[in-house]
């Protein structure tokens, strides 16, 4: 009898099927359910049930449910798969608003056995966990500040996407992408107190923003720069951390469609010491250039540890989903114009 | 996988000083013939990345016939002197000898500063980041007290060994909670016990008589998931390919096995390891060829490489070497391997 966790797929577009690769080599997993509106065109047969609604997929002895919808399906599913006793992997954003993680926590608290995890899936980044444990290592000093650009061009159609629309969204490019920067400023500098923005509709005819700029700032006075963009016309990913003794940038993203720069890189480099007289200003850089992104099976391969030996999900957790949420909607009400535009 | 790029200001003068190098290979070369070259004692070896039959051979040097593998393309001494007479060389030749007696001595300084403090901080670094609670470390055949110092100062380890060292260990790195020395071939260890969270083995696996056994008992020293740091050349690197036989770097013993980037990836994935960080960090190779056709205007190089060396300045020097460093193309070479 075969000892893997079997999971069930809900949503198999672009994302459901880069899980099911994932799931198909994982070597603990495997996939019992695929649960869409419309049967999947494939050029490989899927070897698997399918279900047209995911109620019957959770009338099915799975032990593991991902949710790959749009936003507006998410927290539904995501609430009775736990209620039905699933453990649980939402892609992010965890919904359209802060009411809806706040209804998944409500969930997951009334079913303390499962394990329950966001696909905040850059902290898995090559370039990222290198940053992180330089940053914890100290040698570096403390974090002074942070500077992140995300951004892509929408490409054509866009305004017929559902990501462009704000009833399924719930929001535009903050919502979707900024907020995968959001979650990497928490990484490194924990929460943010004060937000300053400016959230903007300057090009796309959609009823979300095409560009978000804020500006945060935490307790240790730590201060955090994110310009999250759908005009973009260079797709851009990068972070800039600056410390008291040097500065990491993490930049490009191993994208399947190399969009983002000839790849993923982490330069560091140390603040020159006052005596020293040439190239002031230029500090000599160490770039380390990754060659794969393997953020797809590790963050996985984390949830699958968690489930098998019972530990708490410490990253992508319903808290890390809640404050993320908490700050971007933050950066919408902190511009009073975009506010009232928007209601 | 990933590579690295870095800079450090250094020049080939720093570490090694053209006349006393020059000096350093003319006793090499009388040396390797006095002590290695047994005609009867010397022994044909399969290509010791790959394995593979298919060799062509490459060139001679000091008496020794250099071969190029086929298959992977890495350039290795076959046939060779038996292991026994290549560790004795390094202990009592007059080579060796007078490397740590002249080179060394007048260049240590700058070795400390642009090459062994970098590397304390590439293992300090990397084991942080991969490893939660490292507890052994390993140096095999350590050449730099000055290292093992770096590694003792960085308290990241609770268990510092050092197996079969060329030099000999002061005591400040002894005492206390220093480092315990085993002065025995690695082969020959008990390594049963030893459950090594970190192995570090600079310039080893171009000495070795039989990488492949060598990595194979590393393996077997480390526990699961455990790191193994090697820094060797390559002869995929711009001035090795350029060179070739007129390459000063490339000499016996202590290049007894030069490997291709595809022959050390396929070396380490056969003994048992995942390739974390694969590096050809050089700052050098241009001001190698450089410094050949300086020394000696009738040296035959590629017209273009020779274009860009006198027609280009120092910026386009630099970008050049950064672009080799970028996509493997400089001869030195540094590898971080998981055992899996």
């Amino acid at each position: 009898m075969s000892n893997k966790l079997k999971v069930g797929i809900v949503g198999f577009g672009k994302m459901g099927k880069i899980r099911k690769d994932v799931i198909d080599s994982h070597p603990d997993l495997s996939l019992a359910g695929i649960c869409d509106v419309v049967l999947p065109e494939s050029d490989e047969p899927i070897e698997c049930e399918f279900f047209p609604d995911y109620q019957d997929l959770l009338k099915t002895d799975i032990d593991i449910v991902f949710v790959c919808t749009p936003n507006k399906f998410a927290p539904e599913i995501v609430i009775s798969a736990l209620n039905n006793g699933r453990h649980v992997f939402c892609e992010k954003p965890p919904g359209r608003n802060l009411g809806d993680i706040q209804n998944i926590v409500k969930a997951e608290k009334e079913n303390p056995g499962l394990k329950l995890k966001f696909g905040f899936n850059h902290r898995y980044h090559g370039a990222v966990m290198e940053a992180k444990s330089l940053v914890e290592s100290g040698r570096f000093g403390k974090v002074l500040w942070m500077r992140g650009i995300y951004g892509k061009s929408g490409g054509v159609d866009f305004e017929k996407e559902w990501r462009s629309k704000k009833e399924i969204a719930g929001g535009g490019i903050l919502l979707d992408q900024g907020i995968h920067m959001i979650d990497l400023f928490r990484l490194f500098c924990g929460d943010f107190q004060e937000v300053k923005s400016f959230v903007t509709n300057s090009y796309w005819n959609i009823d979300v923003e095409d560009n978000a700029f804020a500006i945060l700032r935490n307790q240790r006075g730590q201060v955090a720069m994110l310009h999250s963009s759908l005009t973009q016309w260079k797709h851009t990913f990068s972070l800039e951390i600056f410390l008291e003794k040097g500065y990491f940038v993490i930049s490009g993203i191993l994208s399947s469609t190399r969009s983002y720069g000839q790849g993923e890189r982490l330069i560091v480099a140390r603040k020159q010491s006052e005596n020293e007289s040439f190239a002031l200003g230029n500090p000599r850089e160490e770039i380390t250039y990754f060659d794969r992104d393997l953020s797809w099976e590790l963050e996985v391969e984390d949830f699958v540890e968690c489930i098998k030996n019972n530990k708490k999900v410490s990253v992508g957790s319903s808290e890390d989903a809640l404050k993320a949420m908490e700050l971007v909607h933050r950066i919408y009400d902190a511009d009073a114009k975009w506010n009232q535009g928007t209601k | 996988m990933k590579r690295v790029v870095k800079f450090a200001d250094y020049r080939q003068a720093d570490i090694k000083p053209h006349d006393l190098f020059d000096q350093y290979l003319e006793i090499s070369s009388e040396e390797v013939r006095r002590l290695l070259i047994d005609e009867g004692k010397l022994a044909s070896i399969k290509c010791p990345a790959c394995d593979s039959e298919r060799r062509i051979f490459a060139f001679k040097k000091f008496g020794l016939d250099y071969v190029e593998c086929r298959h992977c393309g890495t350039l290795y001494i076959s046939p060779r002197p038996s292991e026994e007479r290549i560790n004795r060389y390094f202990l009592e030749s007059k080579a060796s000898d007078f490397w740590s007696k002249h080179v060394l001595k007048e260049t240590i300084k700058a070795r400390v500063e642009h090459l062994i403090n970098p590397e304390v901080m590439w293992v300090a670094n990397t084991t942080e980041e991969l490893l939660a609670k490292p507890e052994v470390f390993v140096d095999i055949k350590s050449r730099y007290a000055e290292f093992l110092e770096g590694i003792n100062g960085l308290s990241l380890f609770r268990t510092k060994i050092a197996i079969d060292p060329e030099i000999s260990i002061p005591e400040t790195l002894t005492e206390g909670k220093g480092f315990r020395v085993i002065e025995e071939s690695v082969q020959n260890v008990d390594i049963s016990g030893i459950g090594a969270d970190v192995v570090t083995g600079f310039y080893l696996v171009d000495r070795s008589y039989g990488p492949p056994a060598l990595l194979e008992c590393i393996n077997s020293m480390l526990v699961k998931r455990g790191l193994l740091f090697l820094i060797s050349s390559t002869i995929s690197g711009l001035d090795l390919q350029v060179l070739w036989e007129k390459a000063k770097t490339i000499f016996p013993p202590e290049n007894m096995n030069i490997f291709s980037i595809e022959g050390i990836e396929i070396l380490l994935e056969r003994s048992g390891f995942e390739i974390i960080e694969l590096s050809t960090p050089g700052q050098l190779d241009i001001e190698y060829i450089k410094t050949a056709i300086e020394r000696d205007e009738t040296l035959e190089v590629p017209r273009f490489i020779s274009y860009l060396i006198k027609k280009r300045d120092e910026d386009a020097h630099r970008a050049f070497q950064e672009f080799l460093q970028q996509f493997r193309l400089s001869s030195h070479l540094r590898v971080v391997a998981r055992k899996r």
